[in-house]
């Protein structure tokens, strides 16, 4: 299945058009699907208010922040209406404050907009706090290795005992990926010592003893 | 005398901007095609190569045979004189497209002329801009040297003038003319948009 204006994708770099202001940035797909200029122009204004960016308008793309540019893609998308919303390791290039306030975002737009959204990521907290479903997949060959639900909607910031608990069986999940490259990468004598502190629900060590 | 240099840098100018548009054109149009065909791109591109190493005046005799010692023959060599540097600049600006803004448009849809017009023009605009402020210097370059040997007025017309009669005054003030209206052009108007550019773009 390819992308198309059905099925937008967002970068991992925001590749906001340079030469266009914010709105013509967002107004980009819309005029392509021959929407009239008004039109156009009226729905990303609503879109652009929706991700706090109304003020910046008639900015340009080197006037804003990283956060700001991921934001406007994010709208160029979401204006599309599209049955499903792609993004490809969209806040990977971000700092951490930022990163947590998209999150936040993001779960806002999504209760909004009831889009769907696929959500491609490396950092297994970013996939708890967003999703309701993770699906883990397997290095090469790239297949599904395990689907795990998220039982407890968060508001994308602070982990709880469940989101925790989800973060370490993913993590379990994918520790035999882990020491499958890193043999592969390193001989076979190398083994990825499971060392790391496991942490209780309450989230206090030795709680237990 | 009085108004000589006026009207001398008023034919100049009229004459660089004629042979300076056509030559961004055809520019742009060979870049193109040497950048979207793989066949024109090795045999074209290799001959803009090589001809782009031959200084414009060199044509001048040629252009003689072909058009005579006219007006026309100035024009071809200034022409000539920005063009491969031109088609060189624009081909390289339309393969450095990152190809993030391809994708993009792709994924909203664009396609043909649509994607040429609103993506690859206007990202390989900062390239654009380099190619035609060197374009200037060698086209300004080849309209001085024309103007000289082939008369028909001008400022290089102006400098034979005043080479024959003996006066140096008015060869010296032409040279200085020469000379101000290259760096008010160079600095005034393409460093400027250049500068600008390359800040929205991101360049620099």
């Amino acid at each position: 299945m390819k992308p198309g204006p059905e099925r937008v994708v967002v970068f991992q770099e925001a590749g906001l058009f340079p030469w266009l202001t914010v709105l013509e940035n967002v107004t980009y797909g819309l005029k392509l699907k021959k929407m009239p200029k008004e039109e156009a122009k009226a729905k990303a204004l609503d879109i652009l208010k929706m991700v706090h960016l109304s003020r910046y308008v008639d900015s340009y793309p080197h006037q804003l922040s990283g956060g700001m540019k991921q934001r406007v893609a994010i709208a160029r998308a979401l204006v599309m209406e599209p049955d499903i919303l792609l993004m490809d390791e969209p806040f990977s290039a971000l700092d951490e404050q930022t990163r947590m306030v998209l999150h936040k975002e993001l779960l806002e737009i999504w209760r909004k907009t009831k889009v769907t959204i696929f959500f491609v990521t490396h950092n297994i907290r970013e996939a708890v706090q967003l999703s309701e479903k993770i699906i883990v997949f397997a290095t090469r060959p790239g297949k599904i290795k395990e689907t795990i639900s998220v039982p407890s909607m968060k508001d994308g910031v602070m982990p709880d005992s469940v989101t925790l608990h989800t973060e370490q069986r993913v993590l379990s999940i994918l520790q035999e990926e882990i020491e499958k490259v890193l043999k592969e990468e390193m001989g076979n004598d190398y083994s990825f010592k499971t060392n790391h502190i496991h942490r209780d629900d309450s989230g206090d060590m030795g709680s237990h003893i | 005398m009085s108004g000589q240099i006026t009207e001398a840098i008023g034919k100049s100018l009229g004459r660089i901007l004629i042979g300076f548009m056509i030559a961004i054109i055809v520019g742009l149009i060979l870049g193109y095609f040497i950048w979207r065909f793989k066949l024109v791109e090795d045999t074209l591109g290799f001959v803009v190569t090589a001809l782009q190493s031959i200084p414009s005046i060199v044509w001048f005799p040629l252009a003689i045979i072909w058009f005579g010692l006219n007006d026309f023959s100035i024009l071809f060599i200034v022409t000539i004189g920005a063009t491969w540097t031109m088609t060189v600049n624009a081909t390289s600006g339309f393969r450095n497209v990152p190809q993030l803004y391809q994708r993009v448009a792709k994924t909203y849809g664009s396609t043909g002329f649509h994607f040429l017009r609103t993506v690859i023009l206007p990202a390989s605009v900062p390239q654009i801009i380099s190619g035609l402020r060197i374009a200037w210097a060698f086209s300004w370059r080849a309209l001085m040297a024309g103007e000289l040997l082939g008369g028909g007025g001008g400022l290089g017309q102006l400098l034979e003038m005043g080479r024959s009669l003996g006066q140096m005054d008015l060869v010296i003030s032409v040279m200085i003319i020469i000379a101000i209206i290259g760096t008010i052009v160079d600095n005034v108007v393409f460093s400027r948009l250049e500068r600008n550019v390359q800040l929205k773009w991101g360049v620099k």
